[in-house]
C-alpha cells in the first residue's frame, strides 16, 4: 500500500546496506525525536500487565529456589553423573544473550555501521540485564549457595585462596568485568538523553533524579568532545570483552576432559553462538517495541534487514561449528568421542540435537531471502526459534556429555523437575522485569544519536499544516518501504507532505 | 601521581578494604573467644592447679584430665574422682555439697555433672590432644593460664587461621613455657625458625 | 564387662553424636553464629580398661547366618561401631560378608522392641518384665503334663550350648526338644553330606581340585558357609596357571555361576540326569532330554571330567530330587575334605517344620514359642502357617524385631542381640567360638532369652532347683572347655575361641523323610527361587545397608524382580521394567521384569527376601519411632513380592524345601524403572574390566583390543612408585618442575613432615574378586555413608514414595561400587557362552587427578602422601569435580541425609549410634568420595608417633580390604617396597583403568584370568572374547 507519490529520491527507497548514511525520512526534526521517544515513557495498562506477569514469574522462581535451598539440590532433576543441568544451561544461555548487545553498541559503533543507531540502546540494556540474570545461576546451582563468596579472592582468616586454575574462578572475573563495563557503557551513552529528559521533566522528584544522573550535562561543546572520546574509549574497551567473556565461559567445558566438552573449537564456537542468540533476543525485543511504541519510522526495515543479515552470518558460523565437531570426533579416532557423538545425534539425545540443528542451522537459512529479512513478523517468529534453539544448544552440550561419559556403568539420563522449570521461568521474569522498568524510565532509543541521522529540515510544511501533518505523522507516519506491515501504519497513509 | 589523582584513588581502596573486612567477618571468623559460661559447680581451678606459692595445690592438669596424653580426648574427671578427696576434704562447703548431691554415694539417683563445654572445634575437625601434649605443647598455649582463672573462659579463637599459624610457623617451646606463667626466667630471645616444632598443615591432616 | 583385646589399644577421637554436630556445625557456620558447644558429660564412675575416645575390641561371633563366623567388634565409649572378621578364627580368617557387617544394623535397628509386649484383646501394649514373666509362667503352668508334650519351640538354628540348654529347659516342663530352623539351609544337601562324608558340611577343598563342577550349589551366594568357601575358592583360583577350571550346572547363572568358566544350563532338577550320565548311568541322549542340555555339551563335559583329576563336585539340594542329586554328586566328588563345618549340625528339615505346622492346624499344640525364626514369612504361603498358628492357644515370640510371625503371637519377650549377650557356637569341629557382649543392651527393656528362661524356671519351685545359676553366663562359662577358669578364659575370650567342644548332644542322623508328591503343574515355564545373596531368606530386609546393596548378579536393590531371558521376553513382548504377573496354581505375584542372559529361556527366576507384609503406615520417619513398626520394620515395608507365595508345600526326600515349580507369566501393562545401579552392562571395549586367558600368562600380552593403540604397559609405574612430589603433579608433569621450584612446602621431598615419603595405593586382583560385594557394605559401615533408597528419602518434589526412587535417579552414595560387565551374547539369543567380569570401582586417587584443578575453592586437592583429598567443610558444591572425573566415583549430598530433622535422615535413632566417630558425617550440598580410609591412615600414624616409630609395612588396611572374603584388595604404601602392595603392582596382569588419560591412578587392577575349555572342547569364540 505504499503511496505512489513519494517525495523522496529512489536512492532512499531501496533497502540500504549498513552504513553511516542512514536516513529516517519520516522524522521531521529533532523536536519530533524528543517528543516521540519521550512519549514512549508514558506508562500504559499493557505495560503494567506485562510488568505484573514478569514479577509473578520472578516470584515463582524465588519460591522454587527457597524450597531448593531448604531441602537440597535433590529437588532439582539432577541424575548423577549428570551433575550440571538446567541451571548451567540457562547461565550460558543468558551470558550469550548479552553479547549481541555489546557487539551492536560497541563493535558496530567502531565500524560505523549506521543501522545500529536505532537499536543499540535496547541491545545495550538487554546486555546489562542478561548479565545480571546470568550472574545469578552460578550461585543458584551451588550445593551450598551461602558459601558462594569463597570463589572470590579476598583476605580471610583461613589463609586460603581460591584455586586460580579453575575455570569457575575465571568465570567470576569474566562476569564481574563484563557487568561493570557494559553497565558503565550503557550509562555513559545515556547521559545526554537523561539531560534531555531532565529538561522536559516537570515532576520535581523525577527532575531531581534525572539531574543527578545527568551529572549536570549542559550540551556544551566541551562536554560533547569529552563524551565522544569517553564513548569511543569504552567501545574500544568492551570490544575484546565480547570475545573474551564467552571464551572464558566456554572454558568451563573445554578445560574438562569429558567427551563432547574437551574441544579447542569451543571458544570461537561459543562466541559466534552467543552473538547469534543475542541477535535472536534483540529481534524478540525490538520488534514488539517498534510496533507497540509506534517507532517503525525509527527502526526501519532497513535496520532490521541489516541486523538479519548479521544473524544469518553468525548462524552460518554456528552451523559450521556443529559440523566441525562431528568431523573432529570422526577423524579423532577416539572411541569415547565417537560413541558419544553418535549417541548425541542418533541415540538417546537425538531429539534435543535435532531441535538445535533445525532452529539454529536450518530455519535461519530463510534469511537468505530479502522478503523474509524485511518481514518483521517472520523475523519475530524466527527469533523465538533461535532463542529456543540456542537454549537447546547448551542443553546438548551439557547433558548428553555427562550422561554418556567414559564409564559405561554410569551412563544415565536426565529429566528436569518443576523446580528447574520454575527457576528458569523466574530468570525470564527477572530479566523482563528489569527491561520493562528500564523502558519506562529511560529512553529505549538514543535520542542524541538519532538526531544525528534525522534528515535536514525542509522549508514547508507551514506551521498549521505542520501541526496537522504532525498529528498524522505520529499516528501514521509515511515510512519509506513500510508496505507489508499487517494493519500497517502506512495503511491509513495520508501522503500529506 | 598528582594530589588530585591520589584522592580519587582512596575511595576505591577504602571500598575494597571494607568489603574484604565484611566478607572476612561474615565467613565465620567470628568465634566464641572469651566466652565465659557459668558452670553447674563453680570449680576453682586456682585452688587445685594454682601454684602452691599462691595457695594452690599445684596439681598437674593430667591428674584430672588424665587422658590428654593418651587419647584424642583430654577426658573429664569422673565424679568419683572428685569425691575421692572430697569425701574427707571440705565436705561442708556449698559447692562440695552440690557435688555430693550429684554423686549421691553412687545411689541410683546419682547423675554426672553437666559441665558446660567451653573449648570446642567444629565437628569436621580432628584434634588429637595427645599428639600435641606429647609434642610438648603446654596446655596453657591453647587454654590460657587456667590455673589462675576463677572461672574458665575460651582463651583462644580456635579459628582455623589460629591453628594453621602454629602448624606452619612451628611451635616455639620457649614461648610455650612462658605461656604457662610458671616460668618467668626463660630469656625472651627469639627462637630460630629451625628449632621450632613444625607440624603438617595438609588439610586432610585435620579434616576427614 | 570382660577382657578386651590387649593387642588392640588404638587411638581415635571421641565424639558421640558427631552426626548431629557435623550438620549443625556447618549450618551454624553459614548462619554466622558461634559453634554450638553443648555439654561435657563426665563418667560417674570411670570404667576400667576403657580410655575415652579410644576403641576397645571384643572378639565375639556373628549369627547373621548359621555358619557363625568369628568377628571382632570395635567399640568406642561403650558403643559397637564396626564389625570385622576375627583374623585368627579358623572359619573366616578375618573376612566378613556383607550380611555379617550388617549385624550392626540389627543391633541398632530403630524398629527393635523396647520392652515386652502383651497382646490383649487383639491390641498390643507394652508391658513390664514382671507382668510378662508372670503371664508366661502362669500359662506354662496351664500346659503342664500331657499337653506340654505337644508344645513347639522354633528356634533360629544355632550351634553351641544354647540348643542343649533350651532342650533341657523344655524337658523340665515336659516338652519335646525344639526345632532348630534355618529356612536358608539346604537340608537335602546336608543329609547327603552326612551319609557320604559323615559330616553335615565339609570344608570343601578347592585348592586340590583340577576341576570344579557345581550342580546348582551356589557356594558363593550363601549356600553353606560362603565366607569360608570364598576364601578357599579365591585362593584356589589365585593359583592361576594351576588353578582349577570351574563349570556350573544349573538353570540360572547365580553369582557362583557367573564366577564359573563355563555354564551348562540344565533344566531345574535336570542336574541329576547329568550327574548320573557322568557316573556312567544312562547315555548322553536320555540325559540330554531330561536336562535340556545338548548331548554334544554333555559329551565334552564327560571328556573333561574324565581327563581332569581330581574333580571337586558340589550339589545343591533345592531340586525335587535334591537328596538323590547330592548323593550322586557326592560319589562323583574326587576331592575329599578332612575338615568339617559343624555349624550346620542339627538343622531341622522343612518336612519336620511342616509336620509341626500340621499338628498346630489340627489343634493339638498347646503352646508355641518362636525365637529368631520367621516361619510366617519364610514358609511357602500354601503352608497356610498363619491359620495353623492361630489355632495355638498360647504363642510366645522372643524376637528382637517385629516380624510376620511375632505379629501373630500373644506375648513378645524381646531378646538381646548377639553383640549384647553371651553365647557360643561350634562352627568348626574342635573349636568353640565364644560370644561375649560387646556393649550393654541398646534398650534396657530387652533381655537374653536364656536368662528369661532361667527367670521363668525360678518362678516355679518344680523347676527352680534345676537352675542354680542366676544367669546363663555362669552356666555357659562352666561348660566351656577349661570350665571357664579365669586364667584360660581371659585369653580365650581375647582370642575369640577356645579349642574343645561343648556339643552336648550328638546329632542323630535324621530319619529319611518321604518326598511329598509333586503338586499339579500349571504354566508353561519353570519357576525357580533362591535365597537372595544379600537378604538371604528375607531376614536381611530390615537392614538398610542390605537393602541398599545391589544384588551381585542383577544389581537390583530395594525391589524384587523376575529374571526372564531376552528370547522369552521378546516372545512375550516384555521389556525391562514391565510389571509382569507370575502366576501358578498356588498364587500370583506382580514384580518388575528383569531381562537376564543367565537364565534358561524356559525358566523364570524370582529371588526370595522381599515382599514382607506392609501394614498401614504410621508416621514412622518422624524420629519419634516409639510406635511398633509391624510387618518387618520400616525398611522392609512395601517392597516387592514374596516368591514363596508361588510355591507348593513340598519337601524333597531330603526333607528340604523345593525351590522349583512351574508358572506362567503375563504383562500387566504397568511399567516401572527398575531400581538398579547398572548403567550399561557392556564396557564397549573400553578396557575397564580386562582379562587374559590362563594360556597367555607369562606370554607377552597382546593389548590392542584392550585399549587405544600406542600405550606402553606400566606407563603408570613412575607415577605410582615415586613419592607424590615427583608424580604428575610435579616432575613427571614437567621435567623442569624442580628447577621452577613448584614443589612447595610439604610437597618438598625434604620437608620436615615427611609426608611425601608415602604414596598410598591399592591393588585389586580380579582373578580373586568374586563380586560378592562385602567390600561395599564394609565401606558403608566404616565411612558413615547414608543409605538413600528408603521411600521417604526422595525429594518430596516428586510426590514419589516408591522404594529406591532416589536410586533410579542415580543418587546412591556407594563410594565403592561393584561393576558387573558382560562379555559375549550381544545379540540376546540364548547362549551358555557369555562371561561376567566384576570390577570394584572406587576413587582412583589419581596422581594427576582431573577433579583437582577444576575445584574453585581447593575443596579437592592432592595431598603430599598421594591421597586425593576431599575437604567436606570447604566444598561449596559446584560438582565440577564429578563432571571431570572419568571414573565417576564422586557422590553428592543431594539432601540432608545427616540432618535429623529431615525426612531424608539416614540414621534414625539409634542407627546413629553406629556412626564412626572418626569420620565426618557430610552435610547437605557437599561432594564426597572414597578417602582410602584416611581416618585409618591417620590413626596408624598417631599410634606410630606415640610409640616413637614410623608406620610399619601392612600395619593397617582399609575397610574394604579388611572385609574382602576373597582377599582381592591390597592396600599399602607404593613408595615403600616393604609393603606387600608393591609385589602386585609389579604383576604382569597389572593395568590401570583409562590409563590413556594419564591420570596416574593409585589403584591398580590385576586382570581377571579365564580358564577356557581345553582346545578340543573349545566353545567357538571363547578365545576371541577377552
Amino acid at each position: 500500500m505504499a503511496t505512489a507519490a513519494s517525495p523522496y529520491p529512489a536512492s532512499e527507497q531501496r533497502p540500504n546496506v549498513p552504513s553511516a548514511s542512514v536516513r529516517l525520512p519520516a522524522v521531521a526534526d529533532y523536536e519530533q525525536v524528543d517528543r516521540e521517544i519521550i512519549a514512549t515513557l508514558r506508562p500504559t495498562l499493557g505495560w503494567f500487565a506485562l510488568l505484573a506477569t514478569a514479577i509473578l514469574c520472578l516470584l515463582i522462581g524465588i519460591s522454587a529456589w527457597t524450597y531448593q535451598i531448604y531441602s537440597g539440590l535433590g529437588v532439582a532433576g539432577y541424575n548423577p553423573p549428570v551433575m550440571w543441568g538446567v541451571y548451567i544451561i540457562t547461565f550460558v544461555f543468558w551470558i550469550g544473550i548479552g553479547h549481541a548487545g555489546t557487539l551492536i553498541s560497541a563493535i558496530l559503533y567502531l565500524f560505523r555501521a549506521g543501522f545500529r543507531t536505532s537499536i543499540y540502546r535496547c541491545a545495550e540494556a538487554m546486555t546489562v540485564f542478561a548479565v545480571m540474570t546470568a550472574g545469578l545461576f552460578p550461585i543458584l546451582h551451588l550445593g551450598r549457595p551461602w558459601k558462594f563468596f569463597w570463589l572470590i579472592p579476598y583476605p580471610n582468616w583461613r589463609l586460603i585462596w581460591p584455586q586460580f586454575k579453575s575455570p569457575l574462578v575465571w568465570d567470576v572475573f569474566a562476569i564481574l568485568t563484563y557487568f561493570t563495563v557494559s553497565s558503565t557503557f550503557l550509562y555513559i551513552g545515556l547521559i545526554p538523553d537523561i539531560a534531555t529528559m531532565r529538561d522536559r521533566e516537570t515532576n520535581p522528584v523525577r527532575k531531581a533524579i534525572y539531574s543527578a544522573l545527568s551529572l549536570g550535562w549542559r550540551n556544551s561543546d566541551r562536554e560533547w568532545r569529552h563524551f565522544t572520546r569517553a564513548y569511543l574509549f569504552l567501545a574500544a574497551f568492551s570490544t575484546p570483552l565480547v570475545l573474551s567473556v564467552h571464551s572464558v565461559v566456554s572454558f568451563d567445558f573445554a578445560m574438562a576432559l569429558t567427551p563432547g566438552w574437551h574441544a579447542t573449537i569451543f571458544p570461537p564456537y561459543f562466541v559466534a553462538g552467543a552473538i547469534f542468540s543475542g541477535m535472536g533476543m534483540v529481534f524478540t525485543i525490538i520488534i514488539p517495541i517498534r510496533k507497540f511504541f509506534k517507532l517503525q519510522h525509527y527502526v526501519t526495515l532497513n535496520d532490521l534487514d541489516a541486523a538479519a543479515k548479521m544473524t544469518l552470518f553468525t548462524s552460518l558460523i554456528v552451523g559450521l561449528a556443529y559440523l566441525t565437531e562431528f568431523q573432529i570426533a570422526w577423524l579423532s579416532g577416539n572411541k569415547y568421542e565417537q560413541q558419544y557423538f553418535w549417541n548425541r545425534v542418533f541415540g538417546q539425545w537425538a531429539w534435543a540435537a535435532w531441535i538445535m540443528i533445525i532452529c539454529n542451522m536450518v530455519l535461519p537459512m530463510s534469511l537468505f531471502s530479502q522478503k523474509l529479512r524485511r518481514n518483521p513478523s517472520w523475523l519475530w517468529i524466527l527469533s523465538l526459534f533461535i532463542n529456543l534453539g540456542m537454549w537447546f544448544e547448551r542443553f546438548v552440550i551439557v547433558v548428553p556429555s555427562l550422561s554418556h561419559e567414559f564409564e559405561p556403568w554410569q551412563w544415565t539420563t536426565y529429566a528436569p523437575t518443576w523446580v528447574d522449570y520454575s527457576i528458569l521461568l523466574g530468570s525470564f521474569g527477572w530479566f523482563f522485569m528489569w527491561f520493562l522498568l528500564f523502558c519506562k524510565q529511560l529512553p529505549i532509543m538514543a535520542i542524541s544519536e538519532l538526531k544525528e541521522v534525522v534528515p535536514p529540515k525542509r522549508k514547508h510544511p507551514h506551521p498549521e499544516e505542520f501541526e496537522h501533518s504532525r498529528d498524522e505523522g505520529i499516528a501514521h507516519p509515511q515510512v519509506t518501504g513500510e508496505h507489508e506491515l499487517p494493519g500497517g501504519l502506512g495503511a491509513a497513509g495520508g501522503g500529506t507532505h | 601521581m598528582t594530589e588530585r589523582r591520589k584522592w580519587t584513588a582512596i575511595p576505591g581502596l577504602l571500598a575494597l578494604a571494607i568489603g574484604a573486612v565484611v566478607l572476612s567477618a561474615y565467613s565465620g571468623a567470628s568465634s566464641s573467644q572469651n566466652r565465659q559460661p557459668v558452670q553447674p559447680i563453680n570449680f576453682p581451678h586456682p585452688k587445685h592447679a594454682g601454684p602452691v606459692a599462691q595457695g594452690g595445690m599445684g596439681l598437674n592438669c593430667l591428674y584430672c584430665h588424665n587422658t590428654a596424653n593418651k587419647s584424642p580426648d583430654p577426658g573429664m574427671p569422673a565424679v568419683q574422682t572428685c569425691m575421692g578427696c572430697h569425701l574427707v576434704v571440705a565436705g561442708n562447703k556449698p559447692e562440695i555439697v552440690k557435688l555430693a548431691k550429684y554423686y549421691a554415694m553412687g545411689a541410683p539417683t546419682a547423675k554426672p555433672i553437666p559441665w558446660v563445654r567451653i573449648h570446642k572445634v567444629p565437628e569436621y575437625v580432628r584434634f588429637p590432644h595427645f599428639r600435641h601434649v606429647n609434642a610438648g605443647v603446654t596446655c596453657q598455649t591453647c587454654h590460657g593460664q587456667v590455673q589462675t582463672m576463677d572461672r574458665v573462659y575460651q582463651y583462644s579463637s580456635l579459628n582455623m587461621g589460629w591453628c594453621v599459624k602454629c602448624h606452619v610457623n612451628g611451635y616455639d617451646p620457649k614461648e610455650g613455657l612462658r605461656a604457662t606463667g610458671y616460668d618467668t626466667t626463660t630469656a625472651m630471645t627469639e627462637t630460630p625458625s629451625a628449632e621450632r616444632k613444625r607440624a603438617r598443615y595438609d588439610c586432610a591432616n585435620c579434616h576427614y | 564387662m570382660s577382657e578386651h583385646k590387649p593387642a588392640a589399644t588404638q587411638v581415635k577421637r571421641r565424639e558421640f553424636l558427631k552426626v548431629l554436630g557435623a550438620t549443625t556445625a556447618a549450618a551454624s557456620a553459614a548462619a554466622c553464629v558461634p559453634e554450638e558447644t553443648g555439654k561435657l558429660i563426665p563418667y560417674l564412675v570411670s570404667p576400667d580398661q576403657t580410655v575415652p575416645g579410644v576403641s576397645t575390641y571384643y572378639a565375639t561371633l556373628c549369627r547373621e547366618c548359621s555358619a557363625s563366623c568369628g568377628v571382632i567388634a570395635e567399640t568406642r565409649d561403650g558403643r559397637a561401631i564396626k564389625l570385622e572378621g576375627n583374623p585368627e578364627h579358623p572359619l573366616n580368617k578375618g573376612a566378613l560378608c556383607a550380611r555379617g557387617q550388617s549385624a550392626l544394623q540389627g543391633l541398632y535397628n530403630p524398629d527393635r522392641f523396647r520392652s515386652p509386649m502383651i497382646k490383649s484383646a487383639g491390641a498390643w501394649k507394652a508391658a513390664t518384665w514382671d507382668e510378662a514373666l508372670t503371664l508366661l509362667s502362669q500359662r506354662l503352668g496351664e500346659v503342664r503334663g500331657g499337653a506340654a508334650q505337644s508344645a513347639v519351640f522354633l528356634n533360629q538354628h544355632e550351634s553351641g550350648s544354647f540348643p542343649a540348654f533350651l532342650d533341657g529347659w523344655l524337658a523340665s516342663y515336659g516338652m519335646r526338644p525344639h526345632l532348630s530352623v534355618d529356612f536358608e539351609a539346604d537340608t537335602a544337601a546336608i543329609e547327603a553330606h552326612r551319609r557320604a562324608y559323615g559330616m553335615s558340611w565339609p570344608r570343601w577343598n578347592f585348592a586340590d581340585a583340577k576341576l570344579i563342577i557345581s550342580f546348582g550349589a551356589d557356594f558363593l551366594d550363601g549356600w553353606g558357609a560362603s565366607v569360608a568357601h570364598q576364601l578357599d575358592f579365591a585362593d584356589a583360583r589365585a593359583k592361576l596357571a594351576s588353578a582349577p577350571r570351574f563349570i556350573y550346572v544349573g538353570p540360572r547363572r547365580s553369582l557362583t555361576g557367573l564366577n564359573a568358566d563355563q555354564w551348562i544350563a540344565s533344566k531345574p532338577s535336570g542336574e541329576l540326569a547329568i550327574a548320573n550320565f557322568l557316573l556312567g548311568r544312562g547315555d548322553a541322549n536320555t540325559a540330554s532330554q531330561t536336562s535340556g542340555v545338548p548331548a554334544a555339551t554333555l559329551q565334552r563335559l564327560a571328556q573333561e571330567f574324565a581327563s581332569a583329576k581330581p574333580v571337586l563336585a558340589l550339589a545343591g539340594g533345592r531340586g525335587d530330587n535334591g537328596l538323590e542329586l547330592a548323593t550322586a554328586v557326592a560319589s562323583l566328588n574326587g576331592v575329599r575334605s578332612a575338615e568339617g563345618i559343624t555349624a550346620f549340625d542339627g538343622i531341622a528339615r522343612q518336612s519336620d517344620v511342616l509336620a509341626a505346622v500340621e499338628r498346630m492346624r489340627s489343634g493339638q499344640v498347646a503352646a508355641a514359642f518362636v525365637r529368631g525364626a520367621n516361619p510366617a514369612y519364610a514358609l511357602p504361603k500354601s503352608a497356610r502357617f498363619a491359620e495353623a498358628f492361630a489355632k495355638v492357644p498360647f504363642k510366645v515370640s522372643f524376637s528382637m524385631y517385629p516380624d510376620e510371625t511375632t505379629e501373630l503371637c500373644d506375648l513378645v519377650l524381646p531378646d538381646l542381640h548377639t553383640l549384647e549377650s553371651w553365647g557360643d557356637a561350634e562352627s568348626t569341629r574342635g573349636t568353640v567360638t565364644l560370644q561375649q557382649p560387646a556393649m550393654d543392651p541398646v534398650f534396657a527393656g530387652t533381655r537374653a532369652t536364656a536368662d528369661v528362661l532361667i527367670a521363668v524356671a525360678k518362678k516355679d519351685p518344680a523347676t527352680a532347683a534345676r537352675y542354680p545359676d542366676a544367669e546363663y553366663r555362669t552356666w555357659l562359662l562352666r561348660r566351656l572347655p577349661g570350665g571357664g577358669n579365669p586364667q584360660t578364659l581371659g585369653s580365650e575370650l581375647a582370642k575369640g575361641f577356645a579349642s574343645g567342644s561343648t556339643l552336648a548332644r550328638t546329632i542323630p542322623a535324621a530319619a529319611p523323610a518321604a518326598a511329598s508328591p509333586a503338586a499339579a503343574a500349571t504354566g508353561d515355564l519353570f519357576l525357580v527361587t533362591y535365597p537372595s545373596a544379600t537378604l538371604g531368606d528375607g531376614r536381611g530386609a530390615n537392614k538398610p545397608w542390605l537393602q541398599e546393596l545391589p544384588d551381585p548378579v542383577t544389581k537390583v536393590l530395594w525391589s524384587s524382580w523376575a529374571e526372564i531371558h531376552p528370547e522369552t521376553a521378546q516372545r512375550l513382548g516384555i521389556e525391562r521394567g514391565d510389571i509382569v504377573e507370575v502366576r501358578n496354581a498356588f498364587g500370583a505375584i506382580r514384580v518388575p521384569a528383569l531381562i537376564y542372559l543367565g537364565v534358561r529361556p524356559d525358566t523364570v527366576a524370582v529371588p526370595m527376601g522381599q515382599g514382607h507384609s506392609s501394614p498401614t503406615q504410621t508416621s514412622w520417619y518422624d524420629g519419634k519411632d516409639r510406635a511398633v513398626q509391624w510387618g518387618y520394620g520400616r525398611y522392609a515395608r512395601a517392597i516387592g513380592a514374596n516368591a514363596l507365595d508361588l510355591f507348593p508345600v513340598r519337601s524333597n526326600s531330603g526333607g528340604g524345601f523345593v525351590g522349583s515349580t512351574t508358572c506362567a507369566i503375563s504383562k500387566t501393562g504397568d511399567h516401572v524403572t527398575v531400581v538398579s545401579t547398572e548403567g550399561s552392562a557392556r564396557q564397549h571395549d573400553r578396557g575397564i574390566a580386562q582379562a587374559i586367558s590362563v594360556n597367555e600368562i607369562g606370554a607377552p600380552v597382546e593389548r590392542e583390543h584392550e585399549k587405544p593403540p600406542g600405550d606402553a604397559p606400566h606407563q603408570f609405574l613412575p607415577g605410582l612408585r615415586s613419592p607424590v612430589a615427583a608424580d604428575a603433579q610435579g616432575e613427571l608433569g614437567s621435567p623442569t618442575a624442580r628447577d621452577r621450584g613448584i614443589l612447595q612446602g610439604m610437597y618438598k621431598p625434604d620437608h620436615a613432615s615427611g609426608m611425601t615419603r608415602r604414596r598410598w595405593a591399592m591393588t585389586v586382583d580380579l582373578a580373586r574378586c568374586t563380586g560378592c560385594s562385602a567390600c561395599v557394605t564394609a565401606c558403608y559401615a566404616e565411612n558413615n555413608i547414608p543409605t538413600v533408597g528408603a521411600p521417604w528419602q526422595n525429594g518430596v518434589v516428586y510426590a514419589q514414595h516408591q522404594p529406591g526412587f532416589n536410586i533410579t535417579r542415580g543418587r546412591e552414595m556407594n563410594w565403592l561400587r561393584l561393576e558387573r560387565y558382560y562379555e559375549g551374547a550381544e545379540d540376546g539369543r540364548f547362549t551358555e557362552d557369555f562371561e561376567a567380569r566384576f570390577v570394584p570401582m572406587l576413587c582412583q586417587h589419581c596422581g594427576n587427578a582431573p577433579c583437582e584443578p577444576v575445584c574453585p575453592v581447593y575443596a579437592t586437592y592432592h595431598a603430599p602422601d598421594g591421597l586425593n583429598v576431599q575437604v567436606y567443610n570447604r566444598c561449596v558444591g559446584t560438582r565440577y569435580c564429578s563432571n571431570n572425573c572419568p571414573y565417576k566415583v564422586r557422590y553428592f549430598n543431594w539432601f540432608g541425609y545427616g540432618e535429623p530433622d529431615r525426612a531424608q535422615y539416614a540414621f534414625p535413632e539409634p542407627l546413629n549410634w553406629q556412626l564412626n566417630p572418626d569420620v565426618t558425617v557430610r552435610t547437605k550440598g557437599v561432594m564426597e568420595k572414597c578417602t582410602f580410609c584416611v581416618q585409618r591412615i591417620r590413626e596408624a600414624e598417631h599410634r606410630a608417633a606415640s610409640e616413637q616409630r614410623t608406620v610399619a609395612a601392612d600395619e593397617f588396611t582399609t575397610a574394604c580390604a579388611a572385609a574382602c572374603p576373597s582377599r582381592a584388595i591390597t592396600f599399602g604404601d607404593a613408595a615403600d617396597a616393604t609393603w606387600s602392595v608393591n609385589k602386585f603392582v609389579e604383576d604382569e596382569r597389572a593395568y590401570h583403568v583409562f590409563e590413556e588419560l594419564n591420570t596416574y591412578t593409585a589403584v591398580v587392577y590385576l586382570k581377571k584370568v579365564n580358564h577356557p575349555a581345553a582346545p578340543a572342547a573349545q566353545a567357538p569364540g571363547a578365545e576371541a572374547r577377552r
